[in-house]
């Protein structure tokens, strides 16, 4: 499993899709400068404190940038071996097939997180705003939980439909995780976004620059059930793809 | 002791595609080659037994177990694909360091086991540069030595000597002889018959995903009694003989060869014509200074199967 992960991690290195992860995480650096440049943070600072800059941040990392991160990687996490034929290498070992993608999965996850906190971190210290380490904690458990959470959705996708994983991983990103977990109605409870939200807002212990009675809908899940509904949607979706990888006969070479 | 593979009315279909079909047969543990040309059903059938796929139909056994999701099993086996594949950024010995630990070896035993089985490929050289420099030769090396990192007792090695220089071809070949006298079993597959002769004298002949002839190559000619065997022949006195062979009843035909003063002469019952023939010469006072039958090569006895002559 340690030599999996090492391996997947000298991949994500290796391959030119990290330029696209760089740029990427790369643009909220961009944008919130550009605001600052632009002297358009002053203001909203003095309209709305800093609550207004951590609703940015959230929308910005585990609400947008977590799931197009998790989409470019989970969606192909067996992809890119199967592309290079080296799944053959992987398959043909004394290694269960389930140990292969929680391995990948793993690393995948890890490195994300690590990376996308990095950007966060980044963008934090170029808002130049005095939120505390709490914001900061809050953010950082959010982009974690969203980055394994959705690497584990979009890695089930990339298994069931392969070959469109990125665009039907756009529209559920765009109408579940964005559109439905907006609502603030018991529909969005459907949404890992909402318990994400939750948890990053206990743990930041912040007013939110909203009406409150539009703020519980959004933010109601005790941090339990929080916790508890982000590692059962990764669990199931795990689970899911292990038993898809266990069952299936996959491409490892080519001939009859 | 389990045979080395077995199966039994082994079917693979990709979807109305036959891979193989209806196999049945039982192979000890030794040195085997397997033969046919492309499309034969030669990469299905080592799929099926290094557990890539799952039969549509029948039985696969290796060493008494079904190879399919049986991880357990596969580290007993050592799988040199075909392809060229890579993980081209690691340098030779961390890639088959790296697959030595996913044959369940620790980090260190496997870095021991690398360095080993990339001498025994005489890979050592170049084992420390980023596969991507490699040559096709030592990139065929390279995945050699990844099948023999983790000591397996079974070696499916797919085309191994396609892209080797003839000192590489030499050396693999006799490196799995090595292995077969160390007790190891191979299964080596090949679409060039030559390669394979020189490594062992058990063939399994596919074609159309089936198998055509199973056993030594004496034995398949044997059991090929029907294919008339040439045999050629170079004395003194040519004409003499050809004259003194068309009355022995085991020969069905002569033919003169007058520029290289041969002798052709075919015969189902090779071993009857070895046995008298002496006698002949003895009596007619000929000198036979050569004597050899070429349909012995694997060549003549499979270009005859694949030919539709059964």
């Amino acid at each position: 499993m340690k030599a999996l992960f090492r391996l997947t991690l000298l991949q994500m290195l290796g391959r030119k899709k990290l330029w696209i992860l760089l740029a990427f995480l790369s643009l909220p650096i961009l944008l919130v400068g550009s605001i600052l440049l632009a002297g358009g943070l002053r203001g909203v600072q003095e309209e709305a404190g800093e609550q207004i800059a951590v609703v940015i941040l959230y929308v910005l990392y585990p609400q947008t940038l977590c799931i197009l991160v998790a989409l470019l990687y989970g969606a192909s996490l067996l992809a890119g071996e199967i592309e290079d034929k080296t799944l053959v290498y992987l398959f043909t070992r004394a290694l269960p097939r389930w140990k292969v993608l929680a391995g990948k999965y793993l690393a995948t996850s890890v490195a994300l997180s690590v990376l996308t906190s990095l950007s966060m971190t980044l963008c934090f210290a170029v808002f130049d705003a005095p939120f505390g380490l709490r914001v900061w904690l809050a953010l950082f458990v959010a982009i974690t939980g969203a980055c394994f959470t959705y690497t584990a959705i979009f890695s089930l996708l990339g298994l069931l439909v392969p070959q469109r994983a990125i665009p039907v991983g756009i529209l559920y990103g765009v109408v579940f995780e964005l559109l439905l977990s907006s609502v603030p109605a018991v529909i969005n409870e459907l949404t890992t976004s909402y318990y994400l939200r939750s948890l990053a807002y206990w743990i930041a212990d912040i007013s939110l620059p909203l009406d409150i009675d539009e703020v519980v809908g959004l933010v109601s899940a005790d941090p339990v059930r929080a916790v508890l509904a982000i590692l059962v949607i990764s669990g199931v979706t795990l689970s899911l793809s292990a038993l898809l990888i266990h069952r299936r006969e996959w491409p490892l070479n080519e001939g009859v | 002791m389990a045979a080395l593979f077995e199966c039994d009315g082994l079917t693979k279909l990709y979807g109305i595609v036959m891979g193989v079909n209806d196999l049945s047969l039982e192979l000890e543990p030794g040195i085997h080659g397997l033969l046919g040309p492309n499309g034969a059903g030669k990469s299905t059938l080592i799929k099926l037994i290094t557990g890539q796929l799952r039969p549509t139909e029948g039985r696969i056994r290796v060493f008494g177990e079904n190879p399919w999701n049986n991880p357990q099993l596969l580290g007993r086996m050592g799988y040199c694909p075909e392809h060229d594949a890579f993980w081209n950024s690691l340098t030779g010995l961390q890639f088959v360091t790296t697959l030595g630990e996913f044959s369940g070896l620790e980090s260190s035993i496997a870095k021991d086991g690398a360095r080993e089985a990339l001498g025994r490929v005489g890979a050592t050289e170049f084992m420390d540069r980023p596969i991507s420099t490699y040559s096709k030769g030592m990139r065929q090396r390279t995945k050699l030595a990844q099948a023999l990192v983790h000591h397996p007792d079974l070696l499916v090695l797919d085309e191994p000597l396609s892209g080797t220089d003839p000192v590489g071809r030499r050396e693999i070949m006799d490196l799995v002889g090595e292995l077969g006298a160390e007790g190891k079993s191979v299964l080596v597959s090949s679409h060039v018959m030559h390669e394979v002769q020189a490594m062992t004298d058990r063939f399994l002949l596919i074609f159309g995903g089936r198998i055509l002839a199973a056993g030594d190559v004496h034995e398949i000619r044997q059991l090929m009694y029907e294919i008339p065997h040439r045999i050629r022949i170079v004395c003194d006195q040519p004409r003499e003989l050809a004259a003194l062979l068309t009355r022995e009843l085991a020969v069905e035909g002569v033919e003169l060869d007058h520029e290289r003063g041969e002798l052709w002469v075919q015969t189902r019952e090779p071993r009857s014509l070895f046995h008298t023939l002496p006698q002949y010469a003895a009596d007619a006072s000929i000198e036979i200074t050569e004597l050899g039958s070429e349909d012995e090569s694997l060549d003549a006895v499979f270009e005859y199967l694949v030919g539709g002559g059964i």
